[in-house]
């Protein structure tokens, strides 16, 4: 039989039909709809017929359903429950109003938890995987990259691991293919590093072991998303050759898209063998050393076996390797930590939203559970059980969570694009966030909690308020208990002081980021742009320096372009490169331990296009060339002054940049500070060298503009490619959107804190503003009674503020308590702002005093004009 | 207990008492839609005021297609229908002027 318009829907709707009529009933459907489809009627009309079967098996279903009990109870509650709440539009939209937004909120941060801390990190056993630094306790530092030398070793001599693999993540090359050139990031790693992973790629092979060696014939493994971009997915890429730096790579895998390259994401992964010289030098230190550790070793046993094996290759090794030691951490907290304070912060705060919107609603339940006492009362008069009534009010939560939590569901689906979209890169890059069955899972456990936390005290209380006896108490409206109203009292305190923790937190952000944002990074950076341009490695530094030299000349004369110039390491943008310095004539330290300073190549003019001020000496001239006739020169800044000469004048002294055979260079100039790796992180020494006298292969050049960014970019892209077709202009950006990326994770945590804050605030002032109008209605009589003694509106209205204070006096005590708890947890994530900072503390007070004080002032306001007569009367 | 006759369920007696016997056919004569008639039959029919049955499995075969379930009215039908008839005088005058009944 062909296919009947609408008989699926019969198919579908037979199931409500009970058992013994079900066929029949179907039968008659289908029967009808053949029949008027051979016919010829038109399917959407048999379609739009087939809809009428949905109220036919409803009918049949409730007239003739064998159903138990249990069952019809349930749909009994359920329809008592649907028309009780319609009853009452306005508290039913503003508890489903609460709930939802408290729902969804909750389920779009949790959304971030659940792809970023507890599945970001897709790799097999997670646990076993410990990352392994080289450190320095003398200088403090317990995190540096491995040389490849020491990482050979290692994985020569120790017997923790299973697997031992080493990595660098960022090295960039060109891609060259007809039409194409490219920059892509190339993740370099030793042969193991997938197995490691414990990862395989999904089409294609693994590196194999002698694919490591200098020599081996060169392959590269495609990431998911170059093999996309480039090749559409094409199965057939393995074997295809690609060009990267000129030189050939066969494809011999591609990657699945769940896999993510730790530390950065990367276009394609290669053997080491393309750091080239790097490999075989040993005082380099530029490897990320991540191992899988063997059945049954802890982290602790590894960190001994490595402290031996170090402390062994230090001794063969005097002239590098002096002073290093050995970090082993769980790869987890090595690569999640700094970004997980911050979402368990925000998954606390979105917590403790949901606690205070369940507390409001359940407030608004009781309340309203004491205003249906007569209702139910009557109903247990007339013969229900108090589980009954129970049952009956449980239900109506029941179904005011299904309800909040299906719109939450909504609200959350469609925020977590918008949250995505504000994550900062260092979080996005580790997983993609999106509402998925783990958080649906999550959003039904918080509903069914909901329901618990909003539905049980009115339920126990109106299974309570059902007796009989209190039915004249009811009728008479003068029943209140005190014990109730120790539980209206309680919720308020708690919500208040929930609330004002979170705006002490949100405040101490909010002081941070200001802080922050307000930093003076150093260098103006309006009108300014940056862009990354690259020459092949290959070149010969004479014609790398002409042809930057011709690119800015001819930059210059664009139009808009007031100045033009250079820097290999762009600040808080690239990652950072030290040198040691041993400063000329200065007495050697004691432990052979010379000064660090970061190491940066600055063409001439940079400074003053980057606006940092020239405080002594001079910048770098067209005269200071590589030539042998000029003596090489460097310009250091403020801090670097101050830690290597100390208060005497550095502009002509001399120092060497590495080991104590390197040439000399004489200090010309001193400029100011430029915060570097970060904005929260206080200004380093550095050492800028002139790109004449050391010609870079990447640099970034950055222009100083007048009007709009757009011509200026088009122009120094068409000057690149009239001086060298093969050489990529990439990764352009205004310092203005730099700046912005750069506080980005703070940006995100203290808008999101911030508003689940101000939805506190305002949630708790709802619940305050309940309580107290209730407490007033309820003592109407009493109130009319003063009045009719002689009390005078003031006094009326002093009384009920005085309630509130109380209040807000105790939720201040708990609230200081819980504050001075949370604040701990915020404390790492602070800059330039003390946990305790008093300004802080006192308008936070003050913003939920105002709150509270409000939300008191509206009820006693109406209470001091209450009419005694009618107040008396009622 | 005999079901409250309202309007529609008038209309839906007097169609089948006018030979109109399947569900789709007492739609079309009626013009109420399906989500009406058939909880109305299945009250008519569970009060006896209609009785139904299968049609003969041979002439469905004969088409190719399910066997249709027809209604018939009955004897205490009829007298709701004439009682009906007395309370809603326009009933007779409702069916559509295009419907013509299959059967009988």
């Amino acid at each position: 039989m062909s296919r009947i318009p609408g008989a699926s829907l019969i198919r579908l709707v037979a199931r409500l039909i009970p058992a013994g009529r079900r066929e029949e009933w179907s039968a008659e459907w289908i029967g009808e709809l053949a029949h008027a489809a051979r016919s010829g009627a038109p399917a959407w009309r048999l379609h739009l017929r087939s809809l009428g079967a949905v109220p036919d098996a409803l009918w049949l279903r409730h007239h003739h359903g064998a159903s138990t009990r249990g069952h019809s109870m349930f749909t009994h509650d359920v329809r008592y429950a649907v028309r009780t709440l319609a009853r009452r539009p306005a508290f039913t939209a503003i508890v489903i109003v609460t709930l939802s937004l408290c729902i969804g909120a909750s389920t779009a941060v949790f959304s971030i938890v659940e792809s970023v801390l507890l599945h970001g990190l897709n790799y097999r056993d997670l646990d076993r995987l410990v990352a392994v630094w080289s450190n320095n306790p003398k200088e403090k530092a317990d995190h540096y990259q491995v040389s490849i030398g020491d990482y050979f070793d290692w994985r020569a001599r120790s017997r923790s691991f299973e697997q031992l693999a080493g990595f660098f993540p960022e090295w960039n090359v060109t891609y060259t293919a007809p039409n194409v050139a490219e920059r892509l990031a190339v993740g370099a790693v030793s042969a193991n590093f997938l197995r490691m992973l414990g990862v395989r790629p999904r089409i294609g092979r693994d590196f194999a072991a002698a694919e490591e060696q200098v020599g081996a014939a060169p392959v590269a493994i495609l990431s998911h998303g170059f093999w996309l971009e480039r090749f559409n997915e094409d199965p057939s890429v393995i074997g295809k050759v690609i060009t990267l730096d000129d030189t050939k790579y066969t494809i011999v895998g591609a990657m699945d898209a769940d896999f993510s390259f730790p530390q950065q994401r990367v276009d394609v992964i290669v053997p080491l063998p393309i750091l080239g010289s790097y490999i075989h030098r040993r005082g380099v230190h530029m490897l990320s050393v991540i191992g899988r550790l063997g059945p049954g070793v802890t982290i602790a046993s590894a960190r001994r076996e490595m402290a031996g094996i170090v402390a062994q290759i230090s001794a063969e090794h005097p002239d590098v390797n002096v002073g290093l030691g050995v970090t082993v951490n769980s790869l987890s907290d090595d690569l999640l930590g700094d970004i997980r304070r911050p979402i368990e912060v925000l998954f606390a705060a979105v917590c403790a939203v949901l606690l205070i919107g369940c507390a409001n609603v359940a407030n608004l339940m009781l309340v309203r559970a004491a205003g249906r006492q007569q209702e139910l009362s009557l109903r247990a008069a007339m013969g229900a059980q108090p589980s009954a009534i129970a049952r009956q009010l449980l239900t109506e939560s029941g179904l005011i969570a299904l309800v909040s939590g299906a719109l939450g569901i909504g609200i959350a689906f469609a925020v977590t694009h918008a949250t995505a979209a504000m994550l900062p890169s260092s979080i996005a890059r580790i997983g993609s966030v999106r509402v998925d069955a783990m958080v649906l899972t999550f959003t039904v456990v918080v509903c069914i909690a909901v329901a618990l936390l909003c539905g049980v005290g009115p339920a126990v209380r109106g299974s309570r308020l059902a007796s009989g006896q209190r039915l004249r108490d009811a009728a008479r409206g003068s029943s209140s208990s005190r014990s109730a109203h120790r539980i209206h009292n309680g919720l308020v305190i708690g919500e208040i002081a929930l609330a004002l923790t979170l705006v002490v937190c949100a405040g101490l952000l909010i002081t941070s980021f200001a802080r922050l944002t307000g930093t003076d990074a150093g260098f103006r950076g309006d009108h300014l742009l940056r862009m990354k341009v690259s020459l092949p490695d290959a070149a010969p530094d004479a014609k790398r320096d002409q042809f930057f030299e011709s690119l800015f000349a001819q930059a210059r004369a664009l139009p808009g372009v007031r100045a033009v110039a250079s820097i290999n390491r762009f600040p808080l943008h690239d990652a950072n490169l030290t040198t040691q310095v041993i400063v000329d004539g200065a007495p050697p330290p004691p432990d052979d331990q010379y000064p660090e300073a970061d190491f940066r190549l600055a063409s001439p003019g940079y400074f003053a296009t980057m606006g940092i001020p020239l405080l002594a000496g001079r910048d770098f001239g067209s005269s200071d060339l590589a030539t042998r006739s000029s003596p090489r020169v460097a310009v250091i800044n403020r801090t670097a002054a101050l830690r290597l000469f100390g208060s005497t004048n550095p502009v002509g002294r001399r120092m060497k940049l590495g080991p104590e055979s390197a040439p000399s260079i004489t200090v010309i100039g001193v400029v100011g500070d430029v915060h570097d790796q970060s904005l929260k992180e206080a200004p380093r020494p550095q050492i800028f060298v002139s790109t004449r006298q050391r010609v870079p292969t990447v640099v970034s050049v950055v222009v100083r503009y007048e009007g709009k960014p757009g011509p200026v970019i088009a122009g120094v892209r068409r000057i690149v490619g009239s001086l060298d077709a093969a050489a990529p202009v990439y990764d352009i950006q205004t310092i203005e959107e730099l700046l912005v990326t750069a506080s980005l994770g703070e940006r995100f945590t203290t808008s999101l804190l911030s508003g689940f804050a101000a939805l506190a605030v305002v949630l708790a002032a709802l619940g305050a503003y309940g309580v107290i109008a209730y407490g007033v209605a309820q003592r109407t009589r009493e109130i009319g009674i003063r009045m009719a003694l002689g009390a005078r509106d003031s006094e009326v209205l002093a009384m009920v503020l005085r309630e509130g204070a109380l209040l807000f006096a105790i939720a201040l005590v708990v609230g200081a308590g819980a504050s001075w708890w949370a604040t701990r947890a915020v404390a790492g994530l602070l800059y330039g702002v003390d946990a305790t900072d008093p300004t802080t503390l006192l308008a936070a007070v003050g913003a939920m005093a105002v709150a509270t004080g409000i939300a008191c002032y509206v009820p006693a306001r109406r209470a001091s004009q209450v009419d005694p007569t009618t107040a008396i009367r009622a | 207990m005999p079901p409250r006759i309202t309007y529609s369920t008038g209309i839906v007696l007097f169609a089948v008492s006018r030979g109109f016997r399947y569900g789709f056919e007492i739609m079309d004569a009626s013009g109420l839609p399906s989500g009406t008639v058939y909880p109305i039959l299945r009250r008519l029919e569970d009060a006896r005021l209609l009785s139904a049955k299968w049609e003969p499995i041979a002439d469905a075969r004969d088409e190719q297609r399910p066997p249709r379930r027809y209604y018939q009215i009955t004897g205490a039908g009829r007298q709701a229908l004439r009682d009906a008839s007395a309370r809603f005088p326009g009933l007779t005058g409702t069916l559509q002027p295009a419907a013509s009944p299959t059967g009988s």
